[in-house]
């Protein structure tokens, strides 16, 4: 590997871990609790959530979409997993089946709709969002019922070499899709998608089937972070997918994607993940109060956007020179 | 040119075009609404006092979607419009509580919307940020600031000039729905006799032309967002008018979402430059209707979620359709 | 008070990065004259024009409106000095009136706000009455769906609007039939006689020869000239805009022709109708023809961007049906589209991944991508083509134009095609860059290569192709071996009047 391209890995992951580095550093100094190793945890287990669930948005924003239905996704896959398993272990496997099928059917609606019937990604996917959480209180009757059975609650809170498993689950996740993303022509095709869409249409890439498979991941992923926290909470909720609909777009902002397409990392958005948790588990530590947590979040969401800016104008300055 | 001049359309002046084919489709889907829902429930679906209800239940997303409709024809969108009605009734309530007169309430409350709204402005145009990308940001930083104000908790409103605006009528008709009217007047006129109006449509349909013929594109923006910003706290003044107090999350079910299809709806492309006031209110209308009529026909109320994200896809995979068909 | 000159530039330089788009420049333009600007794409009129009206701001040099120094700091102020520069492609905003796009940033208020709508319809009138335009477009007609002649005419009006002291044309005619065009000769030539200084930019060197006083040949950002039109006539501007004469570009050897590779039968879309064609390997076959005669909606019917709704096609004999462009890449056609930079190229991404975007089966094993041969693959195809890169990591937006055009050869080298279609290869290419694209052209139809020729530059047409089909209104007009082929053949067939063709279609 060329020197070159190790600092060019470094400029487009480094930034955002920088961050996290920091901001750990600094959230210790001033509340030492931040540094011991049950709150380490804690922070991944939490994180892990965010983090499966962003690593599929991130694909979909690399084709220079957005999917804001994950939110319903998750707290469908919730409900239904939920009261398919109904606390027997016999049924885990009927309702991850189930799961995984409705996740991959909303994300071929959500590609068709924006690839092939032309909606703008936004709207198709907050339409569809409203239609999932319809669906679930239409499922639930408003009352949600069943629940997991403790072999499944293993896979929420149990640990394995020290690490939660939701966390492992994360990592396979993130590091099978970043070699999806940077190994294979499939990748390539996704960034050229998100680089210059009628370029690669005109090249013979097929943006229709690229499209579709982006949405389609992301559904699944969103699917995937719901089992994990259904196994986590071990009860059904109608508000679980709630806040996922802006963080998971947030963590991969503040891994640093470009809203346009074409450029981003899955590795970036693990970082985004974990700086999002750290930060929410920070205020949580020093006790500063909900409307405090908001304000934070949405200043980060902003001052990400800038500093991402400043960066890649300072690195484009430098290469002039 | 002559066989091109030959091909011209002749510039039609009639009701038709004037009402735009887009809003007579809309017009003909309320009356079908309104038809149904009369057939099903005769007794009660046309009485006036139905009707009343109807208008009273959409008079804050009316105020919303009309300021959307101005953002979105101006190429930009506002998602944080339903953290400033949060916002904008907090404002109130501390107001009013502070200094006990109303009208200074109700400036605070302005003055609120139209600072937040002129901040997602400057975010926009300075940053510059992508416009969703800011509002998303600011929608989660104006919701902490009304939870911030009291603690997470919502304050009363006591007096009773603040519930004469929400329980007051005037010739038969509520003070909302008058000033639901007058919102809609005074859009109106600004998107089609202003200069600053017609310069708006420019702005949003070819940004090229309206930054070479002179129009001052950063400003326009700031003043939009303010514009909406205010607008949404004119919303905040009437839902506090009738919960009487701040509700720090007041807003927050989606009312931007539902702002955002009503303006689809009533013929806004997201691209910009092409949406009316008018269309937008047809828009609000029949959202309004299909969720009353919902009710009194008991439909349960989660397929009313359904069908409102089946409205808002089905909306604009037809304005799709139109856009492709004439070619542009 | 009068100057000689209206406007007038002096010593102007602009450079943007690496690219000196001007160098010193001095021009100046004298009221009631009609002042031609000539030169190649690239060659700095554009950005001599975006500086006129306020867009780009000198970096050194200054612009004397009547002789006094002014500052073109935005296009509000260039427009109030009576500088107005009328665009290539009409920029109309559909949901205003007529009225309102000719008058839009000089709307006048009735009480500090309102638009006083009386006043501004009576001043579209008188100005659509002025230029006898008042036929044809209506103040108060809303612009959606209006056809692009009369688009381009709003386009114009906007900038007859009262005060004008410089009127610009850019490429006006591109869009307008010839009899459109005589009507817009005849609104300058009125415009002249009320005194206006006007700038006149055209590829149609015949069009300059009748219409100008004088004219400006730019190359390379510099003005190489600035003569009475009298004293030049079309091969000399030729000579002055290339700095070479043309012939040098081209020399033809004899080609071994094979077999068919690519046949058209009736083919039609929504666009074209009734083209059939064939090329053979080793075949340079030319599409010649005006700007919307159909050429470039041949080349994406072919590729499967627009569905066909009759006729038939087939490579190498065998039936070709494509439903999207990946069929024909696998059919084995490439195409280098005219827009390099819409519809080719990744601009920020790497030379590398550009290249390689196309051959993704030559490297790569069970959809994984083997790092080792793509840059061997890519290396062979960039050095072979001379493209000029630091490296082969390079984004290819921060290459030249003639080097990204041959990273968009090399990625077509790189997979081997049958057929290539070449849409305008050499627009905005210097000239050093363009006499390698030729060579390279050649040399891909002596491997063999079937390749389809699409171009507006007559010199380039005539010099490569074997033979040159011509279209004209969406079908094939005539064909022309080389050895006939003359630039006044290939025109008269491309303007043939429209009841000749017919009579000659029906019969």
């Amino acid at each position: 590997m060329s020197p070159g391209r190790v600092s060019q890995i470094l400029s487009s992951f480094g930034a955002v871990w920088i961050a996290v580095a920091g901001l750990y550093v600094v959230s210790g100094l001033l509340s030492p609790a931040m540094f011991s190793t049950g709150q380490v945890i804690n922070i991944l287990q939490v994180a892990s959530f965010l983090g499966v669930i962003a690593a599929g948005q991130t694909i979909v924003i690399l084709t220079g979409g957005i999917d804001l239905s994950q939110a319903g996704v998750v707290t469908l896959t919730n409900i239904v997993a939920a009261s398919l398993m109904a606390g027997l272990s016999e049924n885990i496997p009927l309702a991850v089946g189930m799961v995984v099928f409705l996740a991959l059917a909303v994300g071929a609606i959500n590609g068709l709709l924006v690839a092939a019937l032309g909606i703008t990604p936004l709207i198709a996917t907050l339409g569809m969002n409203s239609i999932l959480f319809g669906a679930a209180l239409v499922y639930t009757g408003g009352a949600p019922s069943g629940g997991t059975p403790a072999s499944f609650q293993w896979v929420g809170n149990g640990a394995l070499f020290g690490l939660p498993v939701p966390t492992l689950f994360w990592i396979a996740l993130t590091f099978l899709l970043l070699v999806m993303t940077r190994k294979t022509v499939w990748g390539r095709r996704l960034y050229a998608t998100g680089a210059n869409p009628r370029a690669a249409g005109m090249m013979g890439v097929s943006t229709l089937r690229i499209d579709l498979s982006a949405y389609m991941l992301s559904s699944l992923t969103a699917a995937f972070g719901g089992l994990l926290l259904t196994a986590y909470t071990g009860s059904p909720s109608l508000g679980i997918g709630n806040q996922f609909m802006l963080t998971s777009v947030a963590a991969v902002v503040v891994g640093g994607a470009a809203l346009t397409g074409g450029a981003g990392s899955v590795l970036a958005t693990m970082g985004g993940a974990v700086f999002i948790t750290e930060l929410s588990s920070f205020t949580n530590i020093i006790r500063v109060s909900s409307g405090t947590q908001l304000v934070v979040q949405g200043l980060l969401i902003l001052v990400s956007v800038l500093a991402y800016r400043v960066l890649s104008m300072s690195r484009r300055t430098g290469s002039a020179i | 040119m002559t066989a091109d001049i030959t091909n011209v359309r002749p510039a039609s002046r009639g009701w038709f075009s004037r009402i735009g084919a887009q809003n007579v489709s809309l017009l003909i889907s309320l009356v079908v609404l309104l038809a149904i829902f009369g057939a099903l429930r005769p007794d009660v679906f046309f009485t006036p006092r139905n009707l009343i209800n109807i208008g009273l239940a959409v008079t804050i997303l009316g105020i919303l979607a009309m300021a959307q409709t101005v953002v979105i024809v101006s190429g930009g969108l506002d998602i944080s419009v339903g953290s400033i009605v949060g916002l904008s009734t907090m404002v109130l309530a501390v107001a009013l509580q502070e200094t006990g007169s109303i009208p200074l309430g109700i400036l605070a409350c302005l003055a609120a919307g139209l600072l937040a709204g002129a901040v997602n402005g400057l975010i926009i145009v300075y940053g510059p940020v992508n416009a969703v990308i800011a509002t998303l940001g600011t929608m989660s930083a104006f919701r902490g600031l009304a939870y911030l104000m009291n603690n997470g908790n919502s304050i009363p409103i006591v007096g009773d000039g603040l519930r004469l605006l929400g329980t007051g009528t005037l010739l038969g008709l509520p003070f909302a729905i008058w000033l639901l009217i007058a919102v809609m007047a005074a859009f109106i006129v600004f998107t089609r006799e202003t200069i600053v109006g017609r310069n708006i449509y420019a702005m949003g349909g070819n940004p090229t032309v309206a930054r070479l013929a002179g129009i001052a594109v950063h400003r326009y923006q700031v003043g939009i967002y303010a514009m909406s910003g205010c607008a949404a706290a004119i919303a905040g003044i009437v839902l506090a008018s009738r919960t009487m107090s701040g509700q720090p999350a007041s807003g927050s079910q989606g009312l931007e979402l539902e702002a955002i299809t009503a303006a689809i709806l009533g013929g806004c492309a997201l691209q910009g430059g092409k949406g009316t006031i008018v269309g937008a209110m047809l828009g609000v209308l029949i959202i309004g209707v299909l969720n009353n009529g919902m009710i009194l026909t008991s439909v349960p109320t989660f397929y009313q979620l359904l069908a409102k994200g089946a409205l808002l896809i089905l909306a604009v995979i037809v304005q799709e359709r139109q856009r492709t068909r004439n070619g542009e | 008070m009068s100057h000689e000159h209206a406007v007038e530039v002096v010593g102007v330089s602009k450079r943007f990065g690496v690219v000196q788009a001007l160098r010193d420049v001095s021009v100046g333009f004298a009221p009631a004259t009609v002042t031609a600007l000539v030169g190649e794409n690239g060659a700095g009129k554009s950005t001599l024009m975006r500086m006129l009206e306020g867009e780009h701001q000198p970096d050194s040099g200054h612009v004397l409106v009547d002789g006094k120094p002014v500052s073109l700091s935005s296009p509000r102020a260039a427009h109030a000095l009576g500088i107005r520069v009328i665009h290539q492609e009409p920029e109309i905003i559909p949901e205003l009136t007529v009225a309102e796009n000719i008058f839009i940033g000089d709307m006048r208020s009735r009480g500090a706000v309102f638009l006083d709508r009386a006043d501004l319809i009576r001043r579209t009138g008188d100005l659509l009455r002025t230029f006898a335009m008042d036929e044809v477009l209506s103040p108060t007609q809303r612009c959606e769906g209006l056809s692009p002649a009369l688009r381009q005419l709003i386009e114009i009006m906007r900038a007859l609007r009262p005060g004008a002291r410089l009127i610009a044309f850019d490429e006006p005619t591109s869009s307008l039939t010839e009899d459109e065009a005589g009507r817009l000769f005849s609104v300058i030539r009125r415009l002249k006689a009320d005194g206006v200084a006007i700038v006149y930019i055209s590829h149609r060197l015949r069009e300059i020869v009748g219409l100008a006083d004088r004219c400006v040949v730019m190359r390379d950002g510099q003005r190489v000239a600035d003569e009475p039109m009298a004293r030049l006539d079309e091969a000399k501007m030729v000579r002055l805009m290339v700095g070479r004469p043309v012939s040098d570009l081209f020399n033809r050897r004899q080609r071994t022709v094979g077999p068919v590779l690519l046949k058209l039968s009736g083919v039609a879309t929504s666009k074209i109708h009734d083209v059939s064609l064939e090329i053979r390997a080793g075949e340079i076959v030319g599409l010649g023809g005006l700007v919307g005669a159909g050429r470039t909606e041949v080349a994406r019917a072919i590729i499967g961007v627009d569905p066909l709704v009759a006729g038939s096609m087939e490579v190498s004999g065998a039936a070709y049906l494509p439903r999207e462009p990946s069929d024909s890449v696998r059919a084995g056609i490439g195409l280098v589209p005219e827009d390099r930079k819409q519809e080719a190229l990744l601009l920020q991404q790497s030379v590398r991944a550009n290249v390689s975007l196309v051959v993704p089966d030559k490297i790569s094993r069970l959809g994984f991508f083997s790092h080792r041969r793509e840059r061997a693959l890519v290396d062979h195809h960039v050095s072979q083509l001379r493209v000029k890169t630091p490296s082969i990591d390079q984004a290819v937006g921060k290459l030249s134009g003639g080097n990204q055009q041959k990273v968009v050869f090399a990625r077509w080298q790189a997979r081997g095609p049958k057929v290539l279609i070449l849409d305008e290869p050499t627009r905005g290419i210097d000239v050093g860059a363009k006499a390698e694209i030729y060579r390279l052209i050649e040399s891909l139809a002596e491997q063999g290569l079937a390749i389809l020729l699409i171009s507006s530059e007559m010199p380039e047409l005539l010099g490569l192709a074997n033979r040159v089909i011509v279209m004209q209104d969406g079908t094939v007009s005539g064909e022309l071996a080389w050895q006939d082929a003359t630039e006044e053949m290939v025109l008269a067939l491309a303007m043939r009047p429209e009841t000749e063709f017919r009579e000659r279609k029906a019969s």
